[in-house]
Parts: structure tokens; C-alpha cells; sequence
């Protein structure tokens, strides 16, 4: 059975929804800039589906489509672009790699400390840690992003590197 | 009324909206191929009596000249109009910002077409208007035309695209540098 366009953007929304919410979360802290871009993502997957082919997996077509988004639409503040965390996402000891610090990520100082690093990366770099916080593969990221898949792992091993080093040297002084 | 509702009717409205803009894109590009099609009709006829009826041959040139001009015109329009309009935002990052880049860019190859039609026009204008008119005076007039819009081009780039442009490229070198 063939869909027609409308049926088929109401199941993709319907399918993706929270993955939409949720990766808007990370670009914007205030509620209603999280609607904003959840509703300019829900455009632009309205004006991308003549293009869907299926030759990419439909998860990684939306992440395209968020990821592509937020670069448009932080470009309105394009300097401000953040990449807000909270102690509930799941997946964030994997932004450090470091099971010592991982742990004491949940702790609220540290909390700050790493959402003031993660906010001194470039817009791209935060872009590809968003894509690791959503436990995506390093494969799945070059997709995404559109570079090779070593490329990706060299950039995303030197973000983490840094953030261990700063997150390790801040936890030192404290101590 | 629940979130769950709330949420729904937003999305029915988005969707409405978004079926009118679609609705509305294909109205305009339709509305401009009528009106390229009705003055491309109106031309052909007129050149075609004017030679039948006059056997002038700088009039037969000069309407074939704006023929030309009006099909170059009308294939810019739609090729140009979808490429601005309906950016696919489901590219890989790279290609979508290098798209962007090369479209927010001031002098593009492919507008060397523009060109071509007005070139088509120029010579259209000039042989209609012989022998009332100089055909130095005419020149004078397209060249000046085309000088204006082409500083108001420079000018509307300069500060709507080129910062974007700035920012595009930016954004490509950190992706392609380690």
C-alpha cells in the first residue's frame, strides 16, 4: 500500500517524535525555543519527504534533517549555540568515556563544569556530541554529518579527550 | 483539553499550513509560466504578421530576439524558484552547506544565462526600436538598466547573504579540518 504524502509525514512524526523532541532539547534550554525548532524540524521533514528515497535509515534521515535545523536555526543566534545536558540523560558517561568521571558527572557542580565546557565547543563539535549522546554509532554519525567514518572518530576522540583533561583538572583544584 | 490533544491540533494546523505554502509555491510558479507563455504566444503571433504582412526582416529578428529571451527567462524562474524554495534539509551536513555556499555566493556560473536572455533582449529592443530611435541611445538605457540592478544586487548581498555565506563556510572548514 502506497502512502500518500500527508499519511506518511503523520507516521514518521508518530514514529519519531520524542527522538525529535529530544534532540531539539539539547540546542535550546528555554521551553518555547524547543517548540520553535521542533516546529521548524517538523517543516523542513514536510518539505525534505519528496527527496526520502529509503536509501538512508529513517532515523538517520531525521537526524539529518534535526541536525541540519539547528545549524539554520541557532544561525539566527549563531554564536550563542549551546549544547544543554542534564543528569537525566542516559547515555552521558559515553561524552567523556571515563567511568571515574562519568560518575561524578550526575553531581551538580560537575554538572555545570561540563555544560560550561561543552558550551566552548564549535557549533560543529557540538552538533557531533549531540549525535553521541544519542548513542548513535560512529557510522551512523559520518552519515549524518557527511565525512568519513575515521574522520569522525578522530574528531569526536579529540572532544573527549579535552573535556576528560578539563572535567580531570577542574575535579583536582576542588579536591 | 490534554497535552496529547493540544499537541495533535498543533500538528493538524501545521500540516494545513504547510499543504496551503505548497499550494500556494505552485500557484506562483504556475501564475509566472502563464504569463511567460501568454507573452512568448502574443510575440509569436505579432512577429509572424508583421513578417507576413511586411516581409521586415529586422522586426522577424527582433521578435525571434524576445522570444528567446522570454524561454531563458521562464526555465531560470522555475529552475532558480525550486532551488531557493525547496531546500532539502535531509542532505549530509557537507553537501547541504556547500550547497548553501555555492548558492549564497554573489557572481554564480549559472547566471551567466541571465546574460544570454538579457543579451536576447538587448537585441530585441535595439532592432524594434530602428530607425526612430539610436541604437547607441538604446545601449546606453539597457547598459544603465543593468547597471543599477546589478549595484542593488551587490548591495542586498552584501549584507543579507554575505554574513551568511561567512558563517556557511566557517561551519564547512571546521567540518573538513581535524
Amino acid at each position: 500500500m502506497t502512502l500518500n504524502k500527508e499519511e506518511q509525514f503523520n507516521l514518521i512524526i508518530a514514529e519519531n517524535s520524542s527522538r525529535i523532541q529530544r534532540i531539539c532539547s539539547y540546542y535550546n534550554s528555554d521551553k518555547e525555543d524547543q517548540k520553535d525548532m521542533v516546529q521548524e524540524v517538523l517543516v523542513n521533514i514536510w518539505k525534505s519527504l519528496d527527496n526520502f528515497r529509503g536509501e538512508a535509515a529513517m532515523s538517520t534521515w531525521i537526524y539529518r534533517i534535526a541536525v541540519n535545523t539547528s545549524l539554520n536555526f541557532t544561525g539566527k543566534a549563531f554564536r550563542q549555540m549551546k549544547l544543554m545536558v542534564n543528569a537525566d540523560i542516559g547515555n552521558l558517561n559515553i561524552i567523556v568515556d571515563d567511568e571515574e568521571i562519568g560518575k561524578k558527572l550526575r553531581q551538580e557542580e560537575n554538572m555545570k563544569l561540563l555544560q560550561n565546557e561543552l558550551n566552548q565547543l564549535s557549533v560543529i563539535d557540538k552538533a557531533l556530541m549531540s549525535l553521541v549522546l544519542e548513542g548513535l554509532s560512529m557510522k551512523e554519525i559520518a552519515d549524518i554529518i557527511g565525512i568519513t567514518e575515521p574522520n569522525v572518530k578522530v574528531k569526536i576522540h579529540r572532544v573527549k579527550s579535552q573535556l576528560r583533561v578539563k572535567l580531570k583538572g577542574r575535579n583536582n583544584e576542588h579536591k | 483539553m490534554n497535552t496529547n490533544n493540544k499537541q495533535k491540533l498543533s500538528l493538524e494546523q501545521l500540516l494545513r499550513n504547510l499543504k496551503d505554502e505548497d499550494a500556494n509555491h505552485a500557484t506562483v510558479i504556475k501564475r509566472f509560466q502563464y504569463i511567460y507563455v501568454v507573452f512568448f504566444i502574443f510575440y509569436a503571433i505579432i512577429t509572424t504578421l508583421v513578417y507576413v504582412f511586411e516581409r521586415d526582416l529586422r522586426m522577424l529578428l527582433s521578435g525571434v530576439s524576445f522570444m528567446s529571451s522570454f524561454i531563458i527567462l521562464a526555465v531560470l524562474f522555475r529552475k532558480y524558484y525550486k532551488e531557493y524554495r525547496f531546500v532539502d534539509y535531509s542532505l549530509p551536513t557537507l553537501l547541504l552547506l556547500k550547497r548553501a555556499a555555492s548558492r549564497y555566493q554573489l557572481f554564480q556560473t549559472k547566471a551567466l544565462w541571465l546574460l544570454v536572455a538579457f543579451g536576447f533582449m538587448d537585441v530585441a529592443l535595439t532592432l524594434n526600436m530602428q530607425p526612430r530611435v539610436s541604437p547607441w541611445i538604446v545601449q546606453i538605457i539597457i547598459l544603465a538598466t543593468l547597471l543599477v540592478a546589478l549595484v542593488i544586487g551587490i548591495i542586498r548581498w552584501w549584507y543579507k547573504y554575505k554574513p551568511l555565506l561567512d558563517n556557511t563556510r566557517r561551519l564547512i572548514s571546521e567540518i573538513e579540518t581535524d
